[in-house]
């Protein structure tokens, strides 16, 4: 493409974000009614979106009205959106305008071509809810008119022609870039054969994991009971969650009861036994076998077989603890003690973590140790100073799983208390999701709890990270 | 020479002698390493001998009497607990659906882990990473559309959720096999395509043969996953006629308390499979373990 042509489609680029706010700003002021749908009528509804919380007006409306405030709601996001849009484009454009590297000038369009994208998006958007919304006025309130919003229509038609823009400059830029060739045959035979062979991987994740991630996360916004149609919610999901809801914080309390005390005892106890198994003695094959045993057993037998140990007047804990006449509590009936049970199962099945560090203890050199023992490294120096470190790694891997399994704990609880035990004392974070997805059928709060849990596991798992720069150390550098 | 010793001492080990006092030092640690480890595996083993000896004792007995061996050996108690649900067509479920979940984790697996190993083709890097980092994700954050994508294609109340999954998703194994792929030098590849072969034969008759130790790992782990999942069938699965072993174990749990020595006798017979595999194949399991870090 020649030089001026190219030069012509960049300053077009430039101009369309421009042109975009200029019109959403001029043409108010020249005809207000027209441009956001302030058609003089629809003072019916805004009074009432004023006058109640949005919330009570949900649930006091009659059903029938209700879809009418959620098409109203998202037509006016939709309004607001393309704002947005622009403000993004004209970012994008700078950095295209005054970039100095192909790297820069390719970020700079790829920004302007979000904020097209978004401008789209809201025009669809806008579109949709004014004509559900005109739709369910014409029923319900025919006093109430609804106009298409000819400003997002106008700023969606200004997106779109910034995505082909957007495409074209990039192949005639690809032409020109010297060293960018098409592929040759056998690279396209070996590309075809390579997206076979991962097929039904890619169709899986897609289908098992990508969209139920992107559908969870906009389901998290909605209002969602399995029965009826979604309905936008906005962040009354979250904010519902975090400021009206008691059970949240009383589940988040207990699961990071559980976590912090689960998780350092399981690893300790796993530590332990490691080092006692790596003194190599006889039979430490039998004793591996036996240990990882309870790992292999999992499921309902499980837990119910510990609800059994556990039982208060003749489970199997009591009668040995009261072979040293100490008298048990009543484990899963007493608050206090259901929890510190679940741990107690827990470190029933040390075994897997035992292997895994077993394993890292029998990587260590056995050279290390001599060296050491030359410079008097011996006993718990010699653990503190060599062992821990080799197997810093390891220890690492399985803090950061101990954690991320720890949060998630509630297939026990749900067996052997579903509603949360004496005195919500089992109500972990978890297990309020499952029931609020599966018994009270909220899809929608559901989602929201799912993303909020994702995110505080990510935030642990970020502070472990930063922190294992200083104590974990790895052998091959890096 | 005290800064050489360890500090363990005990009584007679205070010989002047450094070799002598270091072979007593390891036997001393052995062995008390030795005693604490089986005072461990004891204490680990005796939950099952305690379910084993539950099962054996009969009705009026299982209340009263604490201690381990039970006075009459009442080894009906296994037959009437198969009898007291439909645990023949459960057994019937569970092993079709493991059997077809494992060999369908096997197939897809192994496609992906070959291609991603093996064929260089655009976008391989940016994919794979991509699905590693959603193996972080919790698996609440899917669970719930997935629970509603699979109502609206109306293959809730069918074996079809519980299988089909393993086929194509499982960033887990397809990680584990790439890594095993990649470790099989390219010049078999090679040599092969020297003499004619096409991908899909090198894929069959060369790769998959020398996997056969990772591919097992996968076989144990899937095998153990499926026949163990209870979560999986309580939401999927509708009709009893569909229930599997595991969910079959709810019906002792009656609004009268558990019927413990039958539940027992059931658990037992469920586990047993698992058991068996595992003492066979262990030598999988715990290597797989050990160099894959596969969370058993």
């Amino acid at each position: 493409m020649k030089q001026q042509k190219r030069r012509a489609l960049r300053i077009l680029m430039w101009l369309l974000p421009v042109v975009g706010l200029a019109g959403l700003f001029l043409v108010p002021a020249l005809n207000p009614g027209r441009f956001f749908d302030l058609s003089a009528d629809w003072t019916y509804v805004d009074t009432l979106t004023r006058s109640m919380e949005y919330d009570q007006m949900f649930a006091k409306a009659a059903p029938g009205v209700r879809p009418l405030f959620a098409y109203h709601a998202m037509m006016i996001f939709c309004c607001f959106v393309p704002l947005f849009g622009l403000a993004v484009q004209l970012i994008g454009a700078a950095i295209s305008a005054t970039a100095r590297s192909f790297r820069q000038l390719k970020i700079g369009d790829i920004t302007l071509l979000v904020g097209a994208l978004t401008l789209v998006l809201a025009a669809y958007g806008s579109i949709y809810s004014a004509v559900g919304a005109a739709g369910k006025a014409a029923e319900l309130a025919p006093q109430v008119t609804y106009n298409v919003p000819l400003g997002s229509v106008f700023v969606g038609i200004l997106g779109l022609a910034q995505a082909v823009l957007f495409f074209v400059n990039n192949r005639a830029r690809m032409k020109a870039d010297q060293t960018y060739m098409p592929m040759t045959r056998t690279e396209r035979r070996e590309n075809i054969k390579g997206w076979l062979f991962i097929s039904p991987f890619v169709i899986g994740f897609v289908v098992f994991t990508a969209y139920p991630l992107l559908s969870s996360a906009f389901a998290s916004f909605t209002y969602y009971n399995i029965t009826a149609v979604q309905k936008w919610y906005g962040v009354r999901n979250f904010t519902n969650l975090f400021f009206n809801d008691e059970v949240m914080w009383l589940s988040m309390g207990n699961t990071f009861y559980y976590v912090f005390i689960s998780v350092p005892l399981v690893i300790i106890l796993a530590l332990l036994l490691s080092l006692l198994m790596n003194t190599r003695g006889p039979m430490m094959g039998f004793f591996r076998t036996i240990y990882y045993l309870p790992n292999v057993l999992s499921g309902v037998a499980v837990f119910l077989l510990w609800q059994w140990i556990l039982s208060p007047t003749n489970g199997l804990l009591n009668n040995f603890l009261a072979l040293f006449g100490i008298k048990g509590p009543a484990w899963l009936l007493d608050p206090k003690w259901t929890k510190p049970a679940l741990i107690i199962m827990r470190c029933w099945s040390v075994g897997g973590t035992m292997i895994l560090l077993l394993a890292a203890l029998q990587n260590v050199p056995q050279e290390l140790y001599e060296a050491g023992e030359l410079d008097g490294a011996v006993g718990f120096r010699r653990f503190w100073h060599i062992t821990l470190p080799m197997i810093s790694p390891t220890l690492f891997f399985v803090m950061i799983t101990g954690f991320s399994s720890a949060f998630q704990i509630y297939d026990s609880a749900y067996i052997l208390a579903p509603d949360g035990g004496p005195g919500k004392s089992l109500m972990f974070y978890n297990l309020y999701l499952f029931n609020t997805a599966f018994s009270s059928q909220m899809m929608g709060k559901a989602s929201a709890m799912a993303w909020v849990l994702f995110a505080v596991i990510m935030v642990f798992t970020v502070i472990q990270q930063t922190a294992s720069k200083k104590w974990v150390y790895y052998e091959g550098g890096n | 020479m005290t800064t050489i010793h360890p500090s363990i001492h005990q009584g007679g080990a205070r010989k002047s002698n450094r070799v002598v006092s270091h072979f007593r030092k390891l036997g001393l640690v052995k062995t008390v390493a030795f005693l604490i480890l089986l005072v461990g595996s004891v204490a680990v083993l005796y939950p099952l001998f305690w379910m084993l000896s539950t099962a054996l004792k009969s009705d009026a007995e299982v209340m009263v009497n604490p201690s381990l061996i039970p006075q009459a050996w009442a080894w009906d108690n296994f037959i009437k607990a198969w009898n007291s649900a439909p645990f023949g067509t459960y057994l019937k479920n569970t092993v079709f659906i493991t059997v077809v979940g494992t060999f369908g984790a096997l197939v897809g697996n192994s496609l992906a882990g070959y291609g991603f190993a093996k064929i260089k083709f655009r976008g391989r890097e940016l994919v794979f990473m991509c699905a590693l980092g959603t193996m972080m994700i919790p698996g609440m954050v899917t669970l719930v559309p997935t629970y509603v994508l699979f109502s609206r294609l109306g293959w809730v109340g069918t074996f079809l959720p519980l299988i089909v999954p393993s086929f194509t998703a499982g960033a887990y194994y397809t990680f584990l096999l790439r890594q095993s792929f990649m470790s099989i030098p390219m010049s078999y590849n090679e040599a092969a395509k020297l003499e004619g072969a096409n991908e899909m034969q090198i894929f069959t008759r060369i790769i998959l043969p020398l996997s056969k130790p990772i591919l097992t790992t996968i076989i144990v782990f899937e095998f153990k996953a499926k026949w163990n999942d209870y979560f999986g069938p309580m939401l999927y699965l509708t009709s009893e006629k569909q229930y599997t072993l595991q969910l079959g174990l709810r019906t002792f749990r009656g609004t009268a308390g558990v019927e413990w020595q039958k539940f027992m006798a059931a658990s037992l017979i469920v586990m047993a499979p698992t058991i068996i595999m595992y003492i066979f194949m262990q030598k999988y399991i715990l290597e797989g373990m050990a160099s894959g870090g596969i969370k058993g």
